[in-house]
């Protein structure tokens, strides 16, 4: 019964605060509310993004200009934050750097999405056939620690943003998919799928009508929670040399370049690191908010959340 | 927050279904408190009917997967030939490479070759080194279990009690502190976290080697000096999911009518957590230690490449910077079969911790 309410709420409008009548949830009233911690997350997370996307216009500075006699200086008037090992204002590059964190992680989702939500679709509505050999490909895909096959796909699709973002998406995919079918398989049970269909629905828009939006709520959540996550990967793919290829500035790739210069000036590898992490945090916790408001029990199958714990 | 693991995996679900399995005794109303709930058995027919099935389900998912990094190596824009010959490499020479290699010849006859070599336990050789990839893993391999264990004892013998004990008080200061810190473990990266540690623990205060690897064989005091760092920044992020997922499970369990029927009956509040909620809680916690392990085995791939260690991860990393096809290809399916091999033995173990769940 959980399952039916939540996915009800879910349907009918991802803002309202409504609760699912489920008196077996337990209430978690503190998560449930318009909490200090939210807001200041939002704020955080709104105003990371107005900066990356204003990068061009505020950055004080060329990300990439280097100036070789000006070389791990301490913060100053001109450089708010210091140079970096090659002179380069750091500061510039943090809100360069968010640019591609941000188009990066978002870019993610979307493959992960467009691949995985059709992919569950059809699976949940023809569960016989097309729906047995889709999940077989998402096992597939699923056997494999999701960090190892974001980077052998970089590795095969060639480094940079685009592919290794790209090939976090396809890591994404099948996590979607499942969660969209389990969805559907419950939805089409219900007597408005078939008011629907004896109404004379065509399949086409009972499914992307009436399925669609019934199903995605769980598929949301899992977004936004993934959306912590890739900032952790495209970081990790770009320190690994896979993401964004330097001097094109990205968190990830300078962190390495401060990692590697470590015992000439330790302070280097805070700025970036910590930018990851708070902007990681904040992303969570509005996923964990999202889903205790949305009050949805996801159903755990092994392998769906695998990818959740890849770093 | 990072693993969903909801008690259904645990057996929320069936937990009142009551048909208790063959030759399982389970009725924890009429025991007394100290005997043992049930008695542990490895090879009932039940079990064997679970491995059986398991093992049927996932050889066609490695056969589907191995297919899978086959066809995508070879969709490789030019193919392997031109990523080791270099773009001005001429048709001629590419054509030999191609041929040298295997690659010219029709597709399922170079899988179905590359599949009984591979039963055989020869992978081929690395393209850059010339090395047997086989002998690569073997070398490598013991490197990144050894991380991985390490981490994981941490978070069994740190992390857990700890979310048991964020259980006890929920919701009160200790509980409150305890998830803002796991919280935060959960949002920093890895690889910073390794970063920090290096820079507190290695270069600040000279406590403990950065870099680098020792064999365990050739002195093993010095090769877990080595690991101390590495394991511990994989162990801090794994600890805040487990910490997470193991409150969770508890709190639920400690709701439940059979722990106030323990508490009632007078037991002491540390038999009745520890020995009876801790059990009920087992199987969703092994189900949350699956993911994790999986998990672990990818996250070395950067840990490895932050402290110089010659594991697995740091093998496929350096394939894939140098397109060194056959090795990627050969360490994946490692990996792959790694996975398969994790979720079988947890899916064991759940069955033995609760024999209810074996017929689901």
């Amino acid at each position: 019964m959980s399952a039916r309410s939540t996915l009800m709420d879910s349907a009918s409008d991802l803002k309202v605060g409504e609760r699912a009548t489920n008196k077996l949830s337990r209430p978690r009233h503190r998560d449930r509310h318009w909490s200090v911690g939210m807001i200041v997350s939002v704020v955080v997370l709104v105003g990371l993004l107005a900066a990356s996307v204003l990068a061009p216009v505020i950055a004080p500075d060329s990300p990439i200009s280097q100036n070789l006699l000006q070389r791990n200086a301490g913060p100053s008037l001109q450089h708010l934050l210091g140079t970096d090992y090659y002179g380069r204002d750091v500061l510039s590059r943090l809100l360069w750097g968010g640019r591609s964190a941000f188009l990066g992680v978002l870019l993610s989702l979307a493959v992960g999405m467009v691949l995985g939500v059709p992919w569950g679709l059809v699976a949940g509505y023809w569960p016989r056939i097309a729906g047995s050999i889709l999940m077989r490909l998402a096992d597939a895909l699923l056997a494999f620690p999701a960090l190892v096959l974001a980077v052998v796909v970089t590795g095969i699709l060639g480094p940079g943003l685009v592919t290794s973002m790209t090939s976090v998406g396809i890591v994404f995919a099948p996590v979607f998919a499942r969660l969209m079918r389990v969805g559907v398989l419950e939805v089409r049970e219900r007597e408005f799928v078939l008011s629907a269909r004896l109404s004379g629905c065509k399949t086409r828009v009972l499914l992307l009508r009436h399925l669609l939006p019934a199903a995605l709520g769980p598929v949301v959540v899992q977004a936004t929670i993934f959306g912590g996550l890739a900032f952790i990967v495209e970081g990790g793919l770009s320190f690994l040399g896979l993401g964004v290829q330097p001097p094109a500035p990205s968190w990830g790739g300078d962190l390495a370049l401060a990692y590697q210069y470590i015992l000439n000036s330790p302070g280097q590898v805070v700025a970036p690191g910590a930018l990851i992490a708070v902007v990681v945090l904040c992303t969570y916790r509005i996923g964990d908010w999202l889903r205790s408001r949305l009050t949805l029990q996801i159903r755990p199958s092994r392998g769906a959340e695998a990818p959740e714990i890849i770093t | 927050m990072t693993v969903q693991a909801q008690p259904a995996a645990g057996g929320r679900g069936v937990e009142r279904s009551d048909a208790p399995s063959p030759g399982v005794h389970r009725d924890p109303d009429r025991e007394s408190g100290q005997a043992p709930i049930r008695s542990w058995r490895l090879f009932s027919p039940d079990i064997l009917r679970l491995i059986l099935r398991r093992v049927a389900i996932a050889i066609p998912t490695a056969v589907l997967a191995s297919i899978g990094i086959f066809v995508l190596i070879r969709l490789v824009p030019g193919g392997p030939a031109i990523a080791i010959l270099g773009v001005h490499a001429t048709k001629a020479s590419i054509a030999a490479l191609n041929h040298q290699l295997g690659l010219d010849r029709p597709f399922v006859d170079q899988y179905l070759h590359w599949l009984g070599q591979a039963v055989q336990g020869n992978l081929g050789q690395s393209l850059q080194t010339q090395q047997a990839v086989s002998h690569v893993i073997a070398e490598s391999f013991p490197v990144s279990a050894e991380l991985v264990g390490l981490a994981l004892l941490f978070t069994v013998v740190v992390a857990l009690p700890v979310g048991v004990t964020a259980a006890r008080r929920a919701d009160g200061r200790t509980d409150r502190l305890l998830r803002t810190a796991s919280g935060l473990g959960l949002a920093i990266p890895d690889f910073f976290l390794a970063i920090i540690l290096i820079a507190v623990f290695g270069i600040a205060a000279h406590l403990l080697p950065e870099l680098g690897f020792v064999p365990f064989g050739q002195n093993p005091a010095s090769n877990l000096d080595h690991m101390i760092l590495p394991s511990l920044s994989m162990g801090l992020g794994a600890g805040a999911i487990v910490v997470r997922q193991v409150r969770a499970a508890m709190m639920d369990v400690l709701a439940e009518p059979h722990i106030r029927t323990a508490r009632a009956m007078g037991l002491p509040e540390r038999t009745v957590v520890w020995r009876y909620a801790l059990r009920t809680a087992l199987p969703t916690i092994l189900n949350v230690y699956g993911l994790l392990i999986v998990g672990m085995f990818g996250a070395t791939l950067i840990i490895e490449e932050v402290f110089v260690l010659p594991g697995l991860g740091n093998a496929l990393v350096n394939g894939v910077q140098q397109r060194d096809y056959t090795l990627v290809q050969g360490v994946t399916i490692v990996y792959v079969l790694l996975v398969l091999v994790v979720n079988l033995l947890v899916d064991i173990a759940v069955a033995l911790a609760s024999p209810r769940l074996t017929e689901q």
